[in-house]
């Protein structure tokens, strides 16, 4: 059991630290990456391209899929987050301009 | 006075030139062209062509494996217009008519129409420094012109990789998703060279959104509204599903994010067809077409991390050879005349001039191996 819950930790360290073999010629996260992907792509399905959110959120999986998503329909809004802190918002503007990203 | 009238005359015309000559410009004849629909043979081209489709939706509607596993051939839509009548339709995986798609890298195509629209109207030339445009980029990216991004020949150190490759390796995630999201532009004119501008071919979602950022700049410089890519090619053509996103900065995503119905892809797959008329209106310049789908001069001198079917015009897919570089014509049983806008995942606008057809495919195609020639062959054989 302690050796699965450190095998964990130390996964969720690698997450939050990054491969250290990456070259990461820019700086992003992965986890700013996948929840800013997770957001924008979320809101033009469900919002431009009129999917609903099941399909939206199967179109929009990615690996690792460690994202969560929350649909604002009111206000035309996607937020996610990823382990703790990581997240995103992408907002619908217009029919002609679509979703962007915050 | 005579004098005088001829001055006027001489400068009147030269300020009206760039539109006249627009106008004056030939349109194709005898042309068919839709209203709010298309025209439909599709009853009578399923009784005639039953085995001919039957063939082509094995090889495109056969679905693999759960939805979930990503697995094979995953198409959305296929429409097949043939002289401006369609005469196959059918949508897949839970996709219909009225929805917009989305296109990825079939947008660099319309990122071509809209430079093309406005060279005709005199905005911008091919030959423009790109600084002319984007005066704050560094001293030496004003060697770059508006046509060298127009053939991914600007020489910029870019990573053109997606989902599958490393993401922190790949410039296309930082510009659309990362450090560079705000200003697309910006982000590819800070990075360095790698060749001398012209002298090699890339492909780079980075250099359409340098050459949509000078696009969007001449437009405002004419003084025109943001709302240019409907009052000069949506609304023309019929397109009302069209949306068309921008980063923060107010710049179209020239590479990635236009959306439309397959029926109004369709639309545009026409018009380039008809060579960029609609009816008897002239949107492109006489001859744009032609230069955008010819083979582009750096693709003959030096071709980086292309793919044996990665033959390009200006934003545009060719059937053509670059013997220059061994490259034989990448799509076999296809016309040599055909091209194409692609995007990821398997989207397709195919024109073939030659038979006078648009062929549209929306997917989600997330496994390499596409046939692509293969599919383009058989939607050719259902058309009469």
């Amino acid at each position: 059991m302690k050796t699965l819950l450190r095998a964990a930790l130390a996964s969720v360290a690698l997450v939050l630290a990054g491969c250290p073999g990456d070259p990461r010629p820019y700086n992003n996260h992965d986890l700013a990456l996948l929840t800013s992907y997770a957001a924008k792509e979320m809101c033009s399905c469900v919002f431009v391209m009129h999917k609903d959110e099941a399909f939206c959120l199967r179109w929009t999986r990615a690996n690792p899929n460690l994202r969560t998503v929350r649909v604002d329909h009111a206000r035309r809004e996607v937020e996610t987050q990823a382990v703790l802190s990581w997240g995103a918002r992408a907002r619908w503007i217009s029919q002609r301009e679509g979703c962007r990203l915050d | 006075m005579r004098i005088l009238a001829g001055i006027y005359l001489a400068i009147a015309t030269l300020a009206l030139s760039p539109t006249s000559a627009l106008a004056q410009s030939s349109c194709p004849a005898g042309v068919r062209y839709p209203d709010a629909q298309w025209e439909s043979a599709i009853e009578t081209t399923r009784a005639a062509r039953a085995t001919e489709i039957a063939a082509l939706e094995q090889r495109v509607f056969t679905l693999t494996g759960e939805d979930d596993q990503r697995l094979g051939v995953r198409t959305d839509s296929v429409l097949i217009l043939h002289r401006g009548v369609l005469v196959y339709e059918r949508y897949g995986r839970t996709w219909t008519a009225e929805q917009p798609h989305y296109t990825w890298s079939m947008t660099k195509s319309l990122t071509n129409v809209l430079t093309g629209i406005a060279v005709g109207r005199g905005y911008l030339n091919l030959s423009d420094s790109l600084c002319r445009w984007m005066p704050y980029l560094r001293m030496d990216m004003c060697a770059l012109t508006v046509q060298h991004p127009m053939e991914f020949a600007t020489g910029l150190d870019w990573r053109e990789t997606y989902e599958n490759a490393s993401n922190q390796e790949s410039s296309v995630l930082a510009m659309l998703y990362g450090v560079g999201h705000h200003d697309a532009a910006g982000f590819v004119g800070s990075h360095p060279f790698r060749d001398r501008p012209g002298t090699t071919y890339m492909y780079s979602s980075g250099d359409t959104n340098l050459l949509s950022r000078a696009v969007d700049r001449a437009y405002s410089a004419a003084g025109e509204d943001s709302e240019y890519p409907w009052r000069y090619v949506f609304d023309p053509l019929g397109i009302t599903s069209a949306t068309l996103e921008r980063d923060a900065s107010g710049t179209p995503i020239g590479s990635s994010y236009w959306y439309a119905t397959p029926r109004d892809l369709a639309r545009f797959g026409y018009f380039l067809l008809r060579d960029g008329c609609w009816r008897d209106q002239r949107i492109l310049p006489e001859g744009w077409v032609r230069t955008s789908t010819e083979v582009s001069a750096p693709q003959r001198i030096r071709r980086l991390d292309a793919d044996a079917d990665d033959v390009q015009g200006r934003q545009f897919w060719l059937n053509r050879p670059v013997p220059e570089q061994g490259v034989t014509t990448p799509w076999p049983g296809v016309p040599e005349d055909t091209y194409a806008a692609r995007g990821h995942w398997g989207q397709s606008i195919t024109v073939i001039p030659s038979r006078e057809l648009v062929i549209v495919r929306t997917a989600d195609d997330r496994v390499r191996g596409f046939d692509f020639a293969g599919f383009i062959a058989a939607a050719m054989a259902v058309a009469p």
